[in-house]
C-alpha cells in the first residue's frame, strides 16, 4: 500500500490532466479527474487500481465516501495524503504548475459559517 | 517504514519540502496588514475601531498568539478565530477586499509542507510596538 503511495505521488508529479486552465469543479476530484477522448484515463478508479487499492467499487460518492476507511486520526490523515500528493515538488508537480495549486479547485468555503469544505462528488466510473 | 523512507528521500531530493506557492506574504496577517502613507490596516489598529484593544496590546505573534482566547478547538473564552477570519475575508464575494484584490487565495494565509502534507497558518511577529496603557 505505501508503494501504492509512492506512486500516487509519483502520477501526481508528472501526470496530465485535462482541462488546464478552468478553475470551475464545483464536485472537486470527479471533476478533474476525468477520461477525455485521446487522453489519459486520469480517473480516481483508474490511478487507485494502478496502485492496488481495493473497495474501490464500493465507492459512491468521492471523496465522501472514503472517509469509511480513511480515518480522522490516521497518519497521514486522507487529507495529509492529498496534499503531499498535489503539492510534493511544486516546481514539477502538475497541480501546483498547470492548475496554480488552487486550494479552490478541491474545496469550498462557507463564507457565512466561515468553514471551509471539500468538495465532493458521484463517482464518474 | 522501509518504503516511507524511500519516498521521503525521493521527495527530499526533488527539493518537496519547498514551501508551496510564492511567499508573498510569509508571515500571514502582518505582511498584509501593514501601515502606509495612505492608511493603516494594521491589525492593532483594526481591532482598536472595533474596541479590542487588549489583543493589540497583549499578542506578539499574529495571529498564534490569539489563540489564548480564540481556541482553535472552540473551546476558548471567545469563538474560534478561524471561523471569524474566514467570514471577514470571504463574507460579501463581489464586494470584499481580500476576494477582490487578493484572489482570496488560501495560501495568502496557510501554507503547505509539500512532504507532510501538512497545512499551517502563516503567523509572525507584530507590526506594532507596544502601546503604554494610561493608568489615570
Amino acid at each position: 500500500m505505501k508503494m501504492g503511495i509512492m506512486a500516487l505521488v509519483l502520477i501526481g508529479l508528472f501526470g496530465s490532466i485535462t482541462g488546464a486552465h478552468a478553475n470551475d469543479y464545483p464536485q472537486g476530484c470527479v471533476d478533474c479527474h476525468v477520461k477525455s477522448e485521446g487522453e489519459l484515463d486520469f480517473r480516481l478508479n483508474v490511478l487507485l487500481k494502478q496502485i492496488g487499492h481495493r473497495w474501490i467499487k464500493t465507492l459512491e460518492t468521492v471523496p465522501d465516501d472514503c472517509g469509511r476507511c480513511h480515518e480522522p486520526d490516521d497518519s497521514p490523515t486522507l487529507g495529509e495524503l492529498l496534499h503531499a500528493i498535489h503539492y510534493a515538488v511544486p516546481q514539477s508537480n502538475t497541480y501546483v504548475t498547470k492548475y496554480d495549486g488552487k486550494c479552490i479547485n478541491c474545496h469550498e468555503m462557507d463564507a457565512k459559517a466561515g468553514e471551509a469544505r471539500v468538495k465532493s462528488g458521484p463517482t464518474n466510473w | 517504514m522501509k518504503e516511507m523512507v524511500f519516498l521521503l528521500f525521493v521527495l527530499g531530493a526533488l527539493g518537496a519540502g519547498v514551501q508551496v506557492s510564492a511567499d508573498d506574504y510569509p508571515d500571514g496577517c502582518v505582511d498584509c496588514h501593514t501601515q502606509s502613507e495612505r492608511r493603516d490596516f494594521r491589525v492593532n489598529t483594526l481591532l482598536a475601531k472595533i474596541g479590542h484593544g487588549r489583543g493589540g496590546e497583549r499578542t506578539l505573534v499574529i495571529p498564534d498568539g490569539c489563540t489564548r482566547c480564540h481556541a482553535t478547538d472552540d473551546e476558548g473564552t471567545a469563538g474560534s478565530l478561524s471561523k471569524l477570519i474566514h467570514t471577514i475575508h470571504y463574507d460579501g464575494q463581489e464586494r470584499n477586499r481580500f476576494v477582490k484584490k487578493y484572489g482570496g487565495d488560501c495560501l495568502n494565509c496557510h501554507s503547505i509542507d509539500g512532504s507532510s502534507g501538512k497545512v499551517q497558518t502563516r503567523s509572525g511577529e507584530r507590526n506594532w510596538s507596544l502601546h503604554i496603557v494610561s493608568l489615570n
